[in-house]
């Protein structure tokens, strides 16, 4: 029975280091983009697009690019914005536009120091009529390749060059 | 009988095991180059520029159809193997496995733990030896796993020249196309939800999942390296958690360990230039101090660390400054790279920080430097002019020495209009204490505001008032005048997720209300909270007022 609770005493210990293990992640670009449908679609009906822009700093000039694809009829809403935006503060594009079957919408928010190039870009993407393809699991590329076990154990996936 | 029987059996079954190939087949030598395709990067993302580079120090095996390794070399520096063996049908793998020159291996391998390799069949039609190039180009699916152990070869390379200590192996696990998303480092061993492999630099997501996974990605490899080489000396003691390049109230150990990850690319980048430029994935014509972080075809983050743009900030101010922004840290440690070599903030690191088990803070790396390398007058006003650039001030205030009562100034009580302040540093060489007193003529009657702004670089003030003895003095109702943070005080702010302290001009900041029952000279004494915030430092700076209300 100690030996039990002292099992389940050390699985509880390491499951809550492996909980709180902090990750060291890459630097966020403080520029935040996202668009989205207003309402439910419907087939052959023009939609209402929202492009929203969000800063994590103040930037003093930020551009907004809204890219259609050919054949898309726009009815109404700016494609394009230029401005400051303080940190937190949210800027949003209305659009209505009637899109070709399985379109793209391209959206770019960029801040650009035009003198040094240095800049901090965020894009989004809408798919007109299919939405973009979310993989079901880990393994659609480990799938691709050959999977084999070396005789020391190691699994190697090996992927064919000819 | 039995016995004949059995050795009859043993004997088939050693014949199977050894299989037909060498039996059958003469020896034969395959040699060949292994080079893979790297994409040129510049300030604004991939140029659409390729080059192949020779896959160094690789793992390449030759290998029968049966799965056995008939021989096992290492490619060169220019990717050239030579292998030999024989059997029915062959093939040469190269895995994505190298040892480094620091002594540990380097490895690149799936969200499941499985070693890239890449193989291509032997054609022996043509005779011995066969010649067999692989040239894995850019638009195949795994050619990313070649650049990532390029990338930390580089890095391996450039630490190599600093140390003959042994690292661990540093394992990188890059997935693209899979459900999970980030780039991180984890540094436990242990197994866990986001680090399913324990530790290593994570590389995961991309293409139509979202995101980047980061495979071409030099700066931000190397910044992941940072944090390895963190980890592999003992010194990685940031929280960790998301965190923005421009932020400049980050938790100071937060501020460290990103900045020294922010400064690895430079500094990898730069000796590479003098050293072996070809190695390079960037332009002649770029500074090695940008960092860039691709996402697509465009740079999500483009930042000259050595000439941080302040457009990225409030009302163009300079706001990539203090000892609680990565950016700062990283150009502070660029420039002493630059100005003082490499092995100046190795040595300081090595033998200061990791060994005396310092938690690892600006604060901590500039006490190892005055400790370690005792700069003279000389290299002492470069130090500081390179720390003061980024407004981080090691250094006694123009009013020390302040510690004792006879010895503090006497400060001028400003009225309720506005009335100006200066700013005072937290510092003691060597770490120790400052205390900083000030002296003010009190009226019987009066109501006092005494209070610390405009904190910066970690500082967490704690404000006491004093008698003319020394003795702290209590309010009407008995209580200590003495206050550590503004009352309310949450460290945590309404958009934060999760919560955190903010190293900025107000969180960690001190006032009292103080309504002398005598007429007098009461002396106010500030020093570095005791109890403070993990997150806060030992040090940094404050302006103080005293406002009669």
């Amino acid at each position: 029975m100690i030996k039990l609770n002292v099992f389940v005493g050390l699985f509880l210990v390491f499951g809550l280091i492996a909980q709180v293990a902090p990750l060291q992640a890459k630097p966020m670009s403080p520029v935040q983009v996202s668009i989205w449908a207003e309402q439910p679609v419907t087939p052959g009906e023009p939609i209402q697009l929202v492009v929203s822009a969000q800063m994590e700093v103040d930037a003093v000039s930020v551009n907004m690019d809204v890219q259609v694809p050919p054949g898309t009829v726009t009815h109404s809403g700016p494609l394009t914005w230029q401005g400051g935006l303080s940190k937190g503060q949210e800027k949003q594009l209305r659009l209505s536009m009637a899109l070709p079957v399985n379109g793209q919408v391209f959206v770019r928010v960029s801040a650009v120091d035009s003198v040094t190039l240095q800049q901090m870009t965020a894009v989004a993407v809408y798919q007109a009529s299919t939405p973009i393809r979310k993989l079901a699991d880990d393994n659609s590329l480990m799938q691709r390749g050959h999977r084999v076990t070396a005789a020391d154990g190691d699994v190697i996936r090996e992927f064919f060059l000819d | 009988m039995t016995i004949m029987r059995l050795l009859f059996v043993f004997g088939f079954l050693l014949l199977s095991a050894c299989g037909e190939d060498e039996k059958t087949y003469t020896p034969l030598s395959v040699e060949g180059q292994v080079r893979y395709e790297d994409k040129e990067y510049s300030s604004n993302g991939f140029t659409g520029e390729r080059f192949l580079k020779p896959v160094r120090f690789a793992r390449v095996e030759l290998v029968s159809g049966n799965g056995r390794v008939l021989d096992r070399a290492v490619a060169d520096e220019n990717g050239f193997y030579s292998l030999r063996g024989g059997a029915e049908y062959m093939y040469v793998r190269v895995l994505a496995f190298a040892e480094a020159q620091t002594g540990s291996t380097i490895e690149v391998r799936n969200h499941s733990g499985e070693l890239y390799a890449m193989r291509q069949s032997v054609d022996s039609a043509g005779g011995d030896p066969v010649n067999l190039d692989m040239d894995i180009t850019s638009d195949h699916l795994i050619s990313g796993a070649f650049n990532i152990l390029d990338v930390y070869l580089n890095a391996t390379g450039y630490i190599s020249g600093l140390s003959t200590q042994p690292m661990p192996p540093l394992r990188a696990f890059w997935q693209p196309q899979s459900n999970r998303y980030g780039t991180y480092f984890c540094s436990s061993s242990v197994q866990s939800s986001n680090c399913p492999q324990g530790a290593g630099v994570y590389l995961l997501g991309g293409y139509q999942s979202g995101g980047d996974t980061d495979e071409y990605d030099d700066d931000v490899l190397y910044h992941e390296f940072g944090h390895y080489l963190e980890s592999a000396l003992g010194i990685l003691h940031s929280p960790g958690g998301r965190h923005y390049i421009s932020e400049n109230d980050s938790d100071i150990r937060l501020a460290w360990s990103e900045g020294f990850g922010g400064f690895m690319p430079g500094a990898v980048k730069s000796w590479l230039r003098q050293n072996d430029s070809d190695r390079l994935s960037i332009p002649p014509t770029l500074a090695t101090s940008y960092f860039i972080d691709t996402s697509g075809s465009y740079a999500a983050i483009s930042l000259d660390m050595a000439a941080p743009s302040t457009m990225f900030c409030s009302m163009g101010k300079d706001c990539f400054v203090y000892s609680t922004s990565e950016v700062s840290v990283a150009k502070i440690l660029n420039q002493l790279d630059a100005q003082f070599g490499s092995r100046s903030w190795w040595d300081t690191v090595v033998t200061y920080m990791a060994a005396n088990n310092r938690v690892a803070t600006l604060e901590t790396f500039w006490d190892g430097w005055m400790q370690h390398r005792f700069p003279g007058s000389d290299e002492m006003a470069l130090v500081q002019g390179i720390f003061q650039d980024r407004q981080v001030f090691y250094i006694d205030d123009s009013f020390e020495n302040d510690s004792t009562l006879p010895a503090a100034n006497t400060v001028v009580v400003c009225e309720p209009e506005p009335c100006t302040t200066a700013v005072r540093t937290l510092y003691g060489v060597n770490g120790e204490v400052d205390m900083d007193l000030f002296r003010f003529d009190a009226v019987a009657g009066s109501s006092y505001t005494v209070e610390t702004l405009g904190l910066s670089n970690g500082a967490d003030t704690f404000i006491r008032i004093l008698d003319a003895n020394g003795n702290l003095v209590l309010g009407a109702s008995g209580e200590p005048m003495q206050n550590n943070d503004r009352p309310g005080t949450v460290y945590c702010y309404p958009f934060d997720s999760p919560c955190r302290v903010h190293n900025d001009a107000t969180m960690l900041s001190s006032v009292l209300t103080f309504q002398p029952l005598l007429s007098a000279p009461y002396w106010v004494q500030i020093s570095t909270n005791p109890n403070r915030p993990a997150a806060a430092g030992r040090y940094g700076s404050y302006q103080f007022k005293i406002t009669r209300n």
